[in-house]
Order: C-alpha cells, then structure tokens, then sequence
C-alpha cells in the first residue's frame, strides 16, 4: 500500500501498515477488562455496564519516557511503568495502588500538589445496586530508586473524594488564578422510559449532575451553580474536553451527553461563569450528536479554530444500519425538540469552528459521521504531514438497538426476570443480546475538511470492543503510538511506523501551580498554514494523554515559528526552528498577553438592530403525516422578499411574505429609515393564503410599481389560496384587482419581463408541486400583458417544453443570444438545469449545452459572468453534499412512483446508493405501515436489509413506476466556454454544507471584485437525514478569474430563503428573510474595506 | 446397476403395502381451538395493534361459519346480514366434502392470508394436511377444494372493506398547542394507531358513528372540574394501589385485562419489547372457554367465535370512530405535564386517543355476543392469561368480566372514569344491536 507513503515515495510491502500491534508478549502489557455479568450487575440493572474503561498515559516516574495507567471496572485498575523499545512493567503493587474494588470508569492526571510529580484521578461508579466506589485521587509520593512511583490515596484530603456516578474528570485553569480547578462529569444511571422535560436540566442531582470544583489554594469547591454548570438527572454525561473554543483565552468545555438530553457548549464569560450555547441559542452549533459518546475538541483545518467532533452510534454498514433503531419520525421528534431540547440526530457530529460563535456541522461532508457504536475519538497527525488523522475506537459486546431483537427475539420473560431479580440462570438472556465486534477506524485528514478510511491501510482491522483510548509517542520516536482499552481482550498497544514527515515535540515547565503546563497552547506556523494544539490532558474517551505536544511539518526541516501561549495570555516565540527534536517551553521565557494582541479579525458586515416588527410564523409541516416516506417537505417555502419604490420617493419600500394564516406586509421607509407598515388591512384580506413570492413592476406603463404576490406552499390543492393577486399602485395606494380568476397554482416565483420584446411587461409564474403529490410534474405559466395590464396565458403556444419542464423553483430571464428577447433558464427539483432560447415567437429548449444530466433538488440560480471572460457563466444553488444522499448519473437519487400495494393510490417510494447497492430511503416501519404487504414479505429487519429493490417491490411495478432523478446534488458553478457549453467547476467545499435556497452576486469591492452572497438551511426535512443547519450565511470573494473563494460566513443563521440588497438611509444593506423566523438585516462594515 | 434396481423395486412395494385404508375424517371442536389459538400466536408474534387483530379474527371465523351453514341445520347464512356479503359459492356434488374439515380449512386458509408470518401456518397446516390426506385423501381434496372456493369468495369480499386504502391515508398530526389534543406517550412515542379505522367497512351496525357516545367532559385543568377531578382520580387510585402493591386486587384486574400486544421497554440502552394478546383475542379465549365448558358441538364453536369476532370488530370500528373525533389526550401526558413528572401509570398507555376505552366497549360487545349464545350467569374460570405470567379469575357472568375489563383500565392509569362508563355503555349498546340484528340460528 503506498497510498499514505507518497511523501517520502518509497515501496513498503504491502501487508504492512502504518501502526503495528505489539503483543503482550513483548509489551509486558496483559491488561484486560474482563466483564462478568452476574445477576447483581449486568447491563439490565446498570445501562452502561459494556461503556468500557480507559487509559491515562504520562511520565508518572519522571524517566522521560511515557507510563500507562488502566482503568477496570470488575478488576483492578494497573499502573505499567515503560522501560524503553515497548516494554513495560507492572508495577501496580509496588506503586501502593489497590483499585480493585470495583467499577472504575474515567482517568486523568494532574500534578495536584505542585511537587512535579504525576497524580492521578480516578472517576468510579458508587452508589448504585453493590458498587460503591468513590473516586481516587493518588498522590504521587515519589520515585523510587528502581524508577517505581509511589503512591497514596488522598482524594478526601482535597475534597475530591466524589460518591456518585463519575464517567471523567478535567483539570484546568478555568478561571485563570493560575491553579488547575476540575471539572467533574458524571452519568445518570435512571432507565430513560420517558424523555420528559429539558428543563430539569436546571435542577439539581448529587449524584450524577455534573460538578465544576474551584481550586481553592489546594482544596476543591464546588462552585457549579455559581457558574452556571447543569447538574440535572438527565445529563448522562459520556464525553468531556476542554478547549478555548472561542480564542479568548478562557478555556471553555464541550460535554457530551448520551439519550435525550443535549449536549453541553460552556462558553468562558471570563468572570468565573459559564453559558451554555447549545440550550440558549441553538442555532450556532445546529443539531449535535444524539447518543453523544466520547468526543475531542481539536483544529482539523488548521485556522487556529477548535473545532469539535462528538460520537454517536451510527452505522457505515447499510444492513446493520436497516436493522437498527434509527430516529423518531418526523412528527414525533418534533414533539420531543418541544419538550425543550436541542435538535440532535444519530451521527457522528463534527463542528468545524467558523469564527468562535458560529459552527457548521459537516460530519457527513467530511466522511466520518458514520463508525459503528463509537467511544473514543482522537484527532492527531498520525502521519506526520501537518494534518490531524482520527482514530475512533468503537464496538460493544451487548447491542440493545436490534429491532428484530426488540421486536421479534427478546421476549416478556425478560422483563419479568428484571422484575423479579435474575438468578445465575437467568444470565443467558444475555448472552442473547447482538455483540458488535468491529476494527477501530483510522481517518486520514485530506486537508480540505475531508478525510478518508485508511482503516484497512493502516491496521490490521482487528475487530474488537474498544472503550478507552490515548495517543502517546512510546518510544520517543517523534510520531504518536496508540493505547487502546478493550473489553474481554488485551488492551492493544499500537506502534506508529510512520518515517514520512518531520516533527517537532514541545514539553513544558510552568509555573508553580502548573508545572506541566495545562492550558498551554502551542501554534507552529509553517509557510502560512497554523498548525494548533492545546495541553490538555484530558482526551479522548475515559482517558487522558501525556504533558506533551507532538507536531508533523511534514516535509519542512525548518519551521518558521513556534508560538507558546500560556494560560493568561504570557507568550513566547520561537523562530526557525530545526525539526525532529524535542523542546522544552519554560513560561518564565514568556511575556506579553497573546489575547491583546491578536483578536479576531473584523467581519466584513455588522446586523443592526431590527427593523420590522415581522416574524414569518410558519404553519407546522404536514407533509410527512400526509406522507411518512417523503425525504423533505414542501410546506416551509417562504418567505420571499421584495424592495421596490412604492411611491416614487426615492427610499427603497419592502414587501415580504407571510406564511399559511399570515398576512404578508408592505413596509414602507420614511427619510431616517424607519419602515412603517403599510396597508395592512389589503393584505390581511388573504391572510389564509401561504404566499412564496411577488414582484414589483409596472403592469400598466403608468411610470408607479404595481405589485403581484403568489401563494403556494403545499398547503392547500385547490381553491381561492392557489390564485395569483394583482394590485395596481395609484400613486403609492395598492387596490386589488382580481385578474387571475382561472389560475390556480401552487406557486414557486413570479418573475416580470417582456419576453415578446412588445414594450409591456409579461408574466412568469413557476410552480415547484402539485399540492400533496410528491413527485409529479407541475404546470408552468407565461402570461401575455396587452399593454395596458391585462393578460392571457399563452404557454403552450408560446413555451410548451417549459409548461412541462417539472418542478420550477426558480428561473432567470436573460438574452444570452443577443437577440433582443430573453432567454430563460430554469432551476428545479428533479429537474435539469434547463435553458430554452427566445426568438420572440417561441421558447425553444437548448439542447446538448452540457447541462443535460444536470437533474437535481434546485432552489435558486443566477447569471453572471464570473470569470470576466464575456459571457454569462450559470451559479444555481442545491441540496448540498452534506446528507447520507450522493447522487452522479450512474448512481442517482430516484423517485418511484406508482400504486405498489394495489390500493387505488400512489406510494412515492425514494431510492438512493449506499456504496454500490440502490437502496429505499424511507425506513422498513414507514414503508410496512404504508405497504403492509412487505411485511409479509420481509418480516424481519435482517431479511429486509438485505432485500433487494425488486425483491421488496417487484421489477414489473418497478418498471410501470414514474420515475424522477437527481444526478447532482452540489451546489454549482457552470463556467460558459463562449459557445454556450457549460462545464462544471469546483467550488469550496463549506458550500455545500447545506441546501442554499438563494445566491446574491454583487460588484462591493472597490477592486470592483464580485462578492457572492449565499443564504440557505432546510429544516423541515427526515429525520432520517438529519436537519440542514450548517449554514450562517456565506461570503465567496472572486478572484477575477472565476475562483470563488470562501471568505467568511455572515453570522446569520437558521433556515434562510431569501438574499435581497436595500438601501436604508443611503447605505447599502442586505435583508435576509428566515422561514418561520424574523427576517435580518446585514450592512457591510466601513472598517473592513 | 441390479442393485439400484432392487431398491426402486423395494420402494414401490412399500408403497404400495403402505396404502392404508380409507377412514372417515372427525373434525372435533378442539381443531378449530387449536386453529385459532394458532392464529393467535402468529398474531403475538407478527404484533398487530388492536384494531388490526379484530380483522384478522372475523374474517377466517366467517368463512369457516358460512361453509357450515351450508349444512342442513339450525344455522343461517350471514350472506345479506353482514354488509356486502354475498352467498359463498354452492358446494355442489356435496358427496365427499366434511364440512367441518371445509370450514377448518376455509379459517386456515384465511387466517395465512392476513397474518405475516405464512410460512408459520403453512407448517401448521400441512402437518393437518398429511393427517387428513392419509386417512382419506378423496374426502380430504373435496373439502380442500370447497374450502378454497370459499376462501377466495371471502378474501374477495374482505378486500373490499377499505383497509388497504386506509394504509395511505394521512397519519394522525401532532399538535401540541392544543391542550386537550392527544400526544404521543413514553416510551416509545408512537404514532396515533389506526387513525382512518372508521372508514373500515363495518359489519352489522349501519357506520362507524352509529353508537357515537357522548362527548367526555370538557377539557379543563382548572381545579374543581370535572375534567380535572377524572385525572386526579387516576392519579389518587393508582397511587393508592402502587403503595398496596401487586398483590392488591385492583393491581391484580389492571395486570390481567392489560391485553397490551406491544409493550416496549427501555432501560439505558436496552430496549425490548413483551407481547401479549389483544382485548379482542382475550374475548375470543373466553369464547373458548365457554365452547368448552359448554360441551359446545363444533358448528356451535364456530358460531360462538363468529358472532363474538363480529361483535368485537364493529365494536373496534365504533370506538376508534370515537377516539379520533374527541383525539383526547391520555392521563400519563397530563399527569406528568401538570402534576407528577416522574409519575408512571401502572399499565403502558397504549397508541392511540383517550375516549373511549377501547377494551371497555369491545368487552361490552362481546361480553353480550357471549351472553347470547351461552345464556346469562354463566361461570367460568378465565385461564387465558395463564401463558403470559398471569393468574386465573373467575367470573359469574360474561357481564361481570366485561365490567371489571373495564374498570381495569382506569386502574392501569391508562384511561378516565368516563371512558371506562361510556365505553362499556356504548360497547353493550353496539352488542345487543349486533344480536338483534343478526339471525344466526333457526332459534333466533
């Protein structure tokens, strides 16, 4: 395998990979947590009875080489001391540590009494059924000669002596007084029968809330209701990290937690409190992880931001994923977001860091949301080529989520023998329960936030139960080795092979209270890019990393610079500095405060205060209780916005759509730029209607702007709602005529223009549905203006292919043929990027323009010519790569249509590709209550899974369905070669971290550079998809050529549809109309020019 | 080569020393038990909500009741009197056919039809069809062919009952800012079951809202109304009977009539389910039971199971008509919202809206069906539970069995007083309307 070889270039033999087990022979490592369930604890009395245990690795002799310490939870914890080349000695007895008593999860160390000695703290299970630890504090006592630490029980002493249900600790300097303070995570170990209230969060539980300990010189408070820390019953807290998330200097901390319950953010407010993002504002992470497991906080893109990954339990294997227990349907997860808590879906969770307040969640775009029932993660440079590798350790003996297990296998003596108390007999129902036995996967970081399986290049795929986990270089070798904590097996001991790239390793010598440097933060620069870690013991899952810090350059023999920031902003740098060796940082070399100096670069826009007294009030979705197996609704379309100058006062007016029950408003600016409703009681006539668009122009070549609004929005399939509304401006006073008595239609866009070229304004009206049929092509309107403001349908005289072309969302009218009429170019669901040339008699479809096979979920498309070469280049916003849907021409979203069970109406049956198979989306519960016929089929979930399409449906039906396509599901540039030929073009990968609903393109720059605004999110769509939430606005700087780069996200979030610019009081400012939400205004900062 | 030969020689010979002789098939009331209990456990297995199950009960019944009314003898055709049911096909040459073995197979035949699990009743069936097929292969084929006849006419007619289109039709919205509006209940917060189940073709009453009861009392969480003193009750008595514990009676009647098909349970990450019959497949136990204690004769079996599965389905269409006009929501999300958040009710709340209790007017039905054919006052001792862990009671009428069927209810911690009262009131009223309208036998 020379994939991860190609920098050096060499040949190695290709069984060989990057890490080797070494085996216990040679390691002296025989550590195994055994797990012997007995009828007094086994997982139906202890839920996370197979959670497993962990590591800590640290120089615990002072011998410079790093020493393991494993935790157990029905053995005893082992202390090995490495004496050199892999080779370890236990050394347990001799260090006085007797930890064998029982249930022993988390470990970390830290130099607790300043003495320069490792200490360690060991989280335990007490009080629960016989388990009756509390947690250990060993104090280091000193070296013996024979290079054996010494070791006393002192944890009461510094009131750490916890009783409850610990899972892991953190020490760090929370409040920068320059002591390292702890924080104290812990599990609920209550069945979650009900999910209950988010609000018991705020209440308090002793023994498994989680606590934040003050360091109060050398003894410990509890000071987490003063800072804000949530200590509520529901918190089943499995993954801890800490990070200066937000580069203020203050240390923050991720917690993850399992079940119902959110995760928790804790931003550092610098005054010895905390918020908590997630459950005050929870559009700046989106959704999180759902059964949080462990996590890291690490800076995968190197831009100086911690970004963060949580774990979950979602599997890559398409069959085990159909067997397993996946999310509520749509209606009843809303129920639970309602109950007061944050949107999380099953997956891997991975929140790239876009500015320090704004997270886009990309573990799906990445390529790492899906690793089996997943503990540990880690990112660090495996390979040593600048880039942080993941390493996840997963696999659990007693898989709970089986649906046949569920379902069909456990059965109600079960349930009676937990009642009743288990006797040793009873044990085999245990024994019954699925195991999943699984390798631990390797990522390679690509270094454009993707990465790539190298599981198979770079392990031996051993499957196994692997809990905790800590990266350490073991041999002192300059790359980082791989300690892993198994169930039921020897831990493993993993030796990095890597002789690629070059390295550097800082160690620390802090100040009296922190010798080892907690907190530190060390930035190496290296030909622009800024490679950062924090030293932060605490890591990964149950386990804890050493003192020191370990970079990959890569090729380079020189760094450039090498920055050391200590806790409190004191910093030092170091220029060009050799390689391959290790440095000491000493705080007393430092100086200055890093945080003065560097604050976060100034955002090109600024949001002022609110401007309109309008919410868009969505009315609740109904299309998945309508249809359970559609993959997203059609009832969230608005609103749309649009600025015109209502009464010829030279100030840009504003009209903006309301939702089903809500009256759309006019807002009219006066001289300070201030909006006054205007005319409400016109609209509030239609308020029933959910109106999508509308556009200001003059109908009747009276010199004002009339005004025509659309409604659509699914909502309703026939009626006065679906009819367009025209009002005709006298002099700044709309009056309502009713000029569309015969159409009905559930309407996308309204779009002015004279396609006949006759000096009137005509009439584009674009449908995306027909109302409640999923799926089915839409008619599509051209109406003719007879000049004074009258018009007849002329479509399928004029434009037949466009009447049929599909599900319009949106088009643009252009002459690109510079024949004086417009063409048109059209954007769709299920539907091509299609563009039909006007001759001024008739619209006539382009073919062979290389846009053909272009079908996918279009929202929005705009014109331009980006790369300034002359001609009009085509941007149109999609759905996005950030699903589990990937789409190409071979391997394409479908849409099957037809009456599959026989039952006089159609099912709307959605496949996709899982890798080479085609595979039905909706999940095997929706589609059995639709078609009860599969179960009879496939009663189980292990035959469905492996159930081809026309096993489960039959080719016959299959083939009589209607069928619609997506080939393309990227956002995308289509550069114009001059004849007309579009050819695809990259652009940067964050757009396509959601569905962009609508693109601005503007000139701003002085350099007269095109910006492009990109707004977008989707949220009402399956569950089974997650929420696209990613976005927060996007700015992408021209470079003249036609590269568009991503500059900055606009800090707007939530589920935007609409970009539109607007003056207020002579300043160019942007509105941004939000589904079911306000809508905001940015301007662009003088600052930032 | 010679010795291949011997040995086709030798079998054939076997064969033929093997044929037995002809003997007249017996078809006891015990193999229609045993059919339907058959059924029954697939129906365990496979987990069909309660209203589904009523359907797969009545259909198979039907078809094996209209082959013995074929017969010269004291029973009527249902044709004309159920709705939509046309006589089933003549038998014709009637010479070889056993009409009890027809109408054992028409039930078997049928009964695989709606259940998923087939290939369970195949193996069940062609165990019987060996039996039958050695003792009189003539006899055996002739009833088959019937029976099949029979099936078809009935799965032809069945297929016409709306249940297919129901599948499609909108699921139950959730709408939480209604207060009095259903929701979903833990643990598993599933979807509203069945919500279209008034737009399955009844059987004997003239629709869905035939017996349509009285509205519950007004929603309100105001202290000192009425409504509100229903959820307290709940709360108060199930409090009271947790503190006594299992062995109170009133624990004892919540646990035996739970008739819960699918409870799921969860525990950290440990989900399973226990399953256990349905409301109607407790009635048609206790349909058994009489039959049995009865010394019922096999046609007399078959027209108890019949009349109580029709009883039982209309009763199901009734009150599911009932519980998504009033969507009334459950006491457990009432209770937990406004009063007790970690309060559990004694039984799982069930899927599906409040009002009425569906075991209530399901026992009512069936408890007068029952009533009908075995007269009043009769005892029995109510063993169907037995498999599911759960003790025999002994009731002195099917009256007072449907009466304490129903109270178990509000018991559970599962439904309000009121739903309990008028839903064994709207379930006797649908009963006696069933047995007055339907003319079964020559007596009637």
């Amino acid at each position: 395998m020379i994939f991860f070889l190609g920098l050096s270039g060499c040949i190695k033999n290709s069984t060989e990979t990057l890490f080797k087990t070494k085996p216990s022979t040679l390691t002296g490592i025989s550590f195994v947590n055994k797990l012997d369930p007995t009828p007094d604890l086994n997982i139906l009395n202890y839920l996370y009875y197979y959670n497993g245990a962990g590591v800590a690795a640290g120089d615990f002799n002072n011998d410079g080489r790093v020493d393991l310490y494993f935790t157990s939870n029905q053995g005893s914890d082992k202390l090995y001391i490495n004496t050199g080349d892999f080779k370890f000695e236990d050394v347990t007895e001799k260090a006085q540590i007797k930890n064998g008593d029982g249930w022993s999860t988390g470990v970390t160390h830290v130099d607790i009494n300043n003495d320069g000695l490792l200490d360690i703290y060991v989280c335990k299970v007490g009080d629960h059924l016989q388990l009756n630890g509390q947690n250990r504090l060993y104090i280091n006592q000193g070296v013996t000669e024979d290079g054996v630490p010494l070791y006393k029980e002192e944890a009461a002493k510094y009131n750490l002596a916890f009783i409850g249900y610990s899972t892991q600790a953190a020490f760090f300097d929370y409040d920068l007084d320059g002591d390292l303070d702890m924080y104290l995570l812990n599990h609920s170990v209550n069945p979650n029968r009900s999910y209950g209230k988010g609000a018991k969060r705020n209440m308090i539980d002793r023994l498994s809330g989680d606590v934040l300990y003050r360091n109060d010189q050398g003894t410990f408070t509890d000071v987490s209701q003063e800072a804000g820390i949530f200590q509520g019953s529901i918190g089943y807290g499995l993954g801890l990290a800490v990070s200066d998330i937000n580069n203020d200097g203050y240390p923050d901390i991720y917690v993850g937690n399992d079940f119902f319950e959110n995760d928790y953010l804790y931003l550092n407010q610098k005054d010895g409190t905390f918020k908590e993002v997630i459950s005050s504002d929870g559009n700046r992470l989106g959704h999180t992880s759902h059964f949080s497991m462990g996590n890291d906080l690490a800076d995968i893109n190197n831009d100086g931001l911690s970004d963060i990954l949580s774990l979950d339990m979602l599997p890559e294997d398409l069959e085990t994923y159909k067997t397993s227990g996946l999310e509520y349907p749509y209606p009843i997860y809303q129920q639970y977001i309602k109950n007061g808590y944050s949107h999380q879906f099953m997956q891997n969770a991975l929140h790239l860091n876009l500015d320090g307040e704004n997270f886009s969640e990309i573990g799906n775009l990445s390529g790492i949301d899906a690793t089996e029932w997943s503990w540990g993660a880690l990112f660090a440079d495996f390979d040593n080529d600048g880039f942080k590798d993941l390493f996840i350790s997963n696999g659990i003996k007693g898989v709970t989520n089986d649906m046949d297990f569920i379902n069909y296998i456990s059965n109600e003596e079960i349930q009676r023998n937990i009642e009743s108390g288990l006797s040793d007999k009873d044990m085999e129902l245990i024994d019954r329960l699925p195991q999943k036995k699984v390798p631990n996967y390797f990522f390679k970081n690509e270094g454009a936030l993707t990465f790539s399986n190298v599981t198979k290049q770079w392990s031996t795929e051993k499957p196994s139960y692997s809990n905790g986990c800590a990266y350490a270089d073991l041999d002192n070798d300059g790359d980082l080795d791989l300690v892993v904590n198994n169930v039921n097996e020897e831990a493993f001991v993993l030796e990095n092979t890597t002789e690629d790239g070059n390295w550097i390793k800082i160690g620390f010598k802090g100040p009296d209270q922190n010798k080892f440097g907690i907190g530190a933060k060390v930035i190496v620069y290296r030909k622009g890019k800024k490679l950062t870690q924090e030293n932060i013991a605490t890591r990964g899952y149950l386990s804890a990393k050493d003192n020191s810090l370990n970079f990959g350059v890569g090729k380079d023999t020189i760094i450039d610079s090498i920055q050391v920031i200590w806790p409190g902003g004191a910093y030092q740098t170091l220029h060009n500095v050799a390689t391959n060796r290790t440095l000491e940082a000493w705080e007393k070399n430092a100086s200055g405060n890093y945080f003065a100096k560097n604050r976060k670069p100034p955002s090109h826009f600024s949001t002022p205060a609110e401007k309109l007294d309008f919410i868009h009030n969505e009315y609740p979705a109904l299309d998945f209780d309508r249809n359970p197996l559609l993959p997203f609704s059609n009832s969230n379309e608005g609103p749309s916005v649009a600025v015109g100058d209502i009464n010829n006062d030279g100030l840009d007016d504003l009209f903006i759509c309301g939702a089903k029950k809500q009256a759309s408003k006019l807002y009219v600016q006066d001289d300070n730029g201030v909006f006054t409703d205007h005319q409400a009681e016109l609209f509030e006539e239609d308020a029933v209607n959910e109106d999508t668009d509308q556009a200001f122009f003059d109908a009747d070549n009276d010199g004002d702007i009339d005004l025509m609004v659309v409604s659509g929005g699914n909502e309703f399939t026939q009626g006065k709602p679906l009819r367009p509304r025209f009002y005709i401006n006298n002099n700044g006073i709309y009056v309502k005529e009713d000029k569309f008595k015969t159409i009905e239609v559930n309407a996308s866009k309204v779009t002015a223009v004279d396609f006949d070229d006759d000096g009137d304004m005509d009439i584009c009206i674009t449908s995306n549905i027909v109302p409640t049929q999923f799926g089915i092509k839409s008619k599509q309107y051209l109406l003719e203006n007879d000049g004074s403001g009258n018009f007849t349908e002329i479509t399928k005289t004029f434009a037949p292919d466009f009447e049929t072309v599909g599900n319009v969302k949106d088009v643009v009218w252009q002459d690109l043929d510079g024949n004086g009429y417009p063409d048109l170019v059209v954007a769709g669901h299920w539907t091509a990027l299609t563009i039909f040339m006007n001759d001024g008699k008739n619209l006539t479809k382009q073919a062979n323009n290389g846009l053909d096979k272009t079908d996918g979920w279009w929202n929005c498309l705009e014109l331009a010519d980006l790369d300034h070469d002359g001609d009009l280049d085509i941007l149109a916003g999609n759905w996005g790569l950030n699903t589990k849907f990937n789409a190409s021409y071979d391997r394409p979203i479908t849409l099957y249509i037809n009456d599959f069970d026989d039952n006089g109406s159609v099912e709307t049956v959605v496949t996709y590709f899982h890798g080479d198979k085609e595979t039905v989306f909706a999940s095997k519960d929706e589609l059995a209550k639709q078609m009860p016929f599969l179960n009879k089929k496939f009663l189980y979930y292990k035959d469905f899974a492996k159930a081809s399409l026309e096993d489960l449906f039959g080719s016959e039906k299959l083939q009589k369905a209607k069928k619609r396509k997506v080939y393309l599901l990227a956002t995308s540039y289509f550069q114009n070669d001059g004849k007309g030929n579009f050819s695809h073009k990259e652009l940067p990968l964050l757009v396509q971290s959601s569905t962009i609903n609508d693109i601005h393109m503007e000139k701003i720059d002085k350099e007269r550079i095109n910006e492009i605004l990109m707004v977008g999110n989707n949220f009402e769509i399956s569950t089974q998809l997650g929420r696209l939430d990613a976005l927060h606005g996007i700015l992408l700087q021209n470079d003249g050529k036609g590269k568009l780069i991503w500059t900055q996200s606009l800090d707007v979030s939530g589920a935007a549809r609409k970009i539109e610019k607007i003056m207020i009081n002579g300043k160019e400012h942007y509105i941004i109309a939000r589904n079911n939400d306000s809508p905001v205004f940015i301007t662009k900062n003088d600052t930032a020019e | 080569m010679k010795r291949k030969y011997s040995v086709v020689l030798a079998s054939i010979f076997m064969m033929v020393s093997c044929q037995k002789k002809q003997e007249p098939i017996t078809i006891t009331p015990e193999d229609y038990h045993g059919s339907v209990d058959e059924v029954t456990q697939v129906m365990i297995h496979d987990i069909f909500s309660p209203p589904v199950a009523s359907r797969i009960y009545v259909y198979p019944n039907v078809a094996a009741y209209e082959i013995l009314a074929q017969q010269e003898g004291i029973y009527n055709s249902l044709a004309g009197q159920l709705r939509d049911l046309k006589p089933i096909p003549s038998p014709g040459d009637t010479a070889n056919i056993n009409f009890p073995l027809a109408a054992l197979i028409a039930h078997i035949d049928l009964s695989k039809r709606l259940i998923f699990s087939e290939e369970r009743i195949e193996k069940y069936r062609d165990s019987l069809y060996n039996l039958w097929q050695e003792k009189n292969e003539k006899e055996f084929n002739a009833s088959k062919d019937y029976a099949l006849q029979v099936s078809e006419h009935i799965a032809a007619w069945m297929d016409k009952d709306n249940y297919k289109q129901t599948r499609t039709m909108p699921k139950f919205s959730v709408n939480s800012e209604e207060p009095s509006r259903w929701q979903p209940t833990p643990p598993a917060y599933m979807s509203g079951i069945e919500p279209h189940w008034n737009k399955i073709r009844p059987f004997v009453i003239d629709s869905a809202a035939q017996f349509k009861p009285v509205p519950p009392p007004p929603f309100s969480m105001e202290k000192e109304s009425d409504f509100y003193n229903e959820v307290m009750e709940v709360y108060e008595i199930s409090n009271k009977i947790t503190a006594e514990g299992d062995a109170s009676e009133e624990v004892q009647i919540a646990q035996f009539w739970d008739c819960n098909p699918y409870v799921s349970v969860t525990r950290g990450h440990l989900m399973f389910a226990t399953k256990k019959i349905t409301p109607g497949a407790h009635w048609i136990g206790i349909a058994k039971i009489a039959s049995r204690k009865s010394n019922a004769d096999f046609a007399k079996t078959v027209y108890a199971y019949t009349k109580t599965s029709i009883a039982i389905a209309d009763a199901f269409i009734s009150c599911w008509d009932e519980k998504y006009r009033s969507n009334l929501i459950r006491p457990e999300t009432l209770i937990n919202e406004h009063i007790d958040d970690s309060w559990e009710p004694i039984l799982q709340t069930p899927p599906f809206p409040e009002y009425t209790s569906g075991h209530s007017v399901v026992s009512g039905a069936a408890s007068i069906a029952l009533t009908s054919i075995f007269g009043d006052n009769f005892a029995f001792d109510d063993d169907t539970e037995v498999p599911y862990g759960l003790p025999v009671r002994s009731f002195t009428s099917f009256r007072q069995a449907a009466d304490e069927a129903a109270i178990s209810r509000m018991y559970g911690g599962i439904h309000y007083r009121t739903a309990v009262e008028v839903g064994i009131k709207q379930g006797r009223n649908l009963g006696e309307h069933v047995v007055t309208n339907l003319n079964m036998t020559k007596n009637d």
